[in-house]
């Protein structure tokens, strides 16, 4: 059942659940090592929330335009539409703002992701003033596997040498591994604050209605993850499993129980059945520990039934 | 001396991750185990709805709320922060700043300055305040906060649990681990590792002070030396 949200104007935040599989693939990789991020202590493989960030910005776009907004703009689009990376100048250039305070206005992600707009120096082309913004939406959980992964190694060879430094065919060619993420199913808890919200759509293109936005928000998610989903070595393979949102009533009595607390670790998790067996005792828990009851759900997208099977 | 019969509103404090800047660190993003003084004095501000314009103070930095100082002021909020998890950390790279178009060809035309940034684990504190004034105005916003907590950067963000008023000799205000203490200059060098827990942009440095844990700290009640002010302008 998918509902619209309906906010209760007494409670500041929403909470959101998302969860996505991804399945032999390489989810966000630390740019350092290039290797998928895991958990030493609990085997999970986990995502930063600047990738899951990114992911949604992608969302929000066809989102936007079916909630009736025309050409609508993501500030932080790291390619123009003719493929070309961005600078900061160019970026606000092409918004075409008088001033800081408009770029919030006029981009969709902004007023719920933040941003810092640093004057670039000597650039008479943009807004001469800096500004920032808190956004409305943050993680309180980033995303990670709730289970015990498996990861395994690829080899890959090069099917032809490579010059050496000195322009001469190397001897062999050339050869790597890399790590792929069997299968794991990813949660993630997001926390949208209502009046930050409230406060950043103040004058927006879009309108200043913060259930319009939540209802932005979700799509977007979703979308991310299932329609517009990208091709990238790290974006691909991922897939949306299951969305829902709650105000919880007293949220000072929650019990902040994390992803890495409820971690699955009797067996390394490697396929939807065992995923969703393992959810099963899992789940229902942690939602309590959230406040989440069926009194407080403002909105859930399940159509798989994973949900409702491992809270039934 | 400490007053056991003087209200206090006591709450934990907790995050999946914390990342208290330490103004030693530039770019590392090694974190603090404790939060700065401002930082807890940002929590109050931000849970009684305190509003930032995200524009640049004259100063530097970005403008503080005037009804947030004015609150400060009139309220005089005096805090206590204890860690009663085990310090652990978590180190994440990440990358950062990006810029394409601006730099020089000759420079490969486009950079990305990576960042280890290194948390702190699933932290939660015991946090006390006692101030002269705003007691349940300051109770009920901590049951409800207006604007999101964070826990030193806005993509830690933490959870006020628990918000009530016990009076200071109140066995629940005693932890099983040490209650910070607080100096205006930096501590002794024999102190342990969390002498280093300054916190704040180095502008901050002379009104945040130093927090810390001396070697021989134990657990205990609180007391009127850990008692320590907010940061206010």
């Amino acid at each position: 059942m998918k509902k619209q949200p309906q906010l209760d104007p007494t409670k500041n935040t929403v909470q959101i659940l998302f969860a996505f599989e991804a399945i032999e693939s390489r989810p966000n990789l630390d740019p350092y090592g290039a290797g998928l991020r895991r958990d030493e202590d609990t085997g999970q493989v986990l995502t930063s929330d600047v990738h899951l960030k990114h992911h949604i910005r992608r969302g929000l776009k066809p989102a936007a335009e079916e909630a009736g907004m025309e050409a609508p703009e993501i500030f932080y689009e790291k390619k123009d539409e003719n493929g070309v990376s961005r600078s900061l100048v160019s970026r606000v250039e092409a918004l075409g703002v008088k001033s800081a305070e408009e770029i919030l206005k006029t981009c969709v992600d902004l007023p719920l992701f933040g941003f810092v707009y640093a004057k670039p120096s000597g650039s008479k082309k943009v807004p001469g003033e800096s500004f920032q913004k808190n956004g409305a939406c943050n993680t309180l959980l980033a995303p990670r596997t709730f289970h015990r992964a498996k990861v395994l190694y690829v080899g890959k060879n090069n099917a032809f040498t490579q010059k050496n430094e000195a322009g001469e065919d190397k001897a062999a060619s050339g050869s790597a591994i890399s790590d792929v993420l069997e299968y794991g199913m990813f949660l993630t808890l997001l926390e949208v604050n209502i009046p930050a919200l409230t406060e950043n759509i103040g004058g927006h293109k879009l309108g200043d209605d913060p259930e319009k936005w939540v209802e932005l928000l979700l799509s977007g998610i979703w979308k991310a993850y299932s329609s517009h989903r990208m091709s990238s070595n790290t974006q691909r393979g991922q897939f949306a499993s299951f969305l829902m949102a709650w105000q919880p009533t007293n949220p000072e009595e929650i019990t902040p129980t994390t992803l890495k607390q409820i971690c699955y670790n009797e067996a390394a998790v490697t396929n939807v059945v065992e995923a969703r067996a393992a959810l099963k005792g899992i789940l229902p828990g942690f939602l309590q520990d959230w406040k989440w009851s069926p009194e407080t759900e403002i909105y859930r997208h399940d159509p798989r039934g994973i949900l409702a099977d491992a809270t039934k | 001396m400490p007053q056991n019969n003087q209200k206090v509103v006591l709450f934990e404090l907790f995050g999946e991750r914390a990342l208290w800047q330490l103004p030693s660190e530039a770019l590392a993003r090694w974190s603090a185990a404790l939060p700065a003084p401002s930082a807890l004095a940002g929590i109050l501000g931000a849970s009684l709805g305190f509003r930032q314009s995200g524009r640049p103070a004259k100063s530097g930095g970005w403008e503080t709320s005037q009804d947030w100082l004015s609150w400060i002021e009139t309220a005089c909020p005096e805090v206590a922060v204890a860690l009663v998890t085990p310090v652990k950390r978590q180190s994440m790279n990440t990358n950062g700043l990006k810029t394409p178009a601006e730099l020089p060809a000759s420079s490969g035309g486009t950079a990305t300055l990576r960042i280890l940034q290194t948390f702190l684990e699933e932290p939660r504190y015991k946090v006390a305040v006692r101030l002269d004034k705003g007691e349940s105005e300051l109770i009920s916003a901590l049951k409800n906060p207006k604007f999101p907590i964070y826990l030193g950067n806005t993509h830690c963000c933490g959870k006020i649990l628990n918000p009530r008023v016990v009076l200071a000799g109140d066995s629940s205000a005693e932890t099983h681990a040490p209650w910070a203490l607080w100096s205006a200059s930096l501590p002794d060098a024999e102190y342990n590792w969390c002498s280093r827990m300054d916190i704040g942009g180095s502008q901050r440095l002379k009104n945040d002070g130093y927090i810390h844990l001396p070697p021989d700290s134990t657990a205990g009640s609180l007391e009127e030396k850990h008692w320590f002010k907010t940061w206010a302008e």
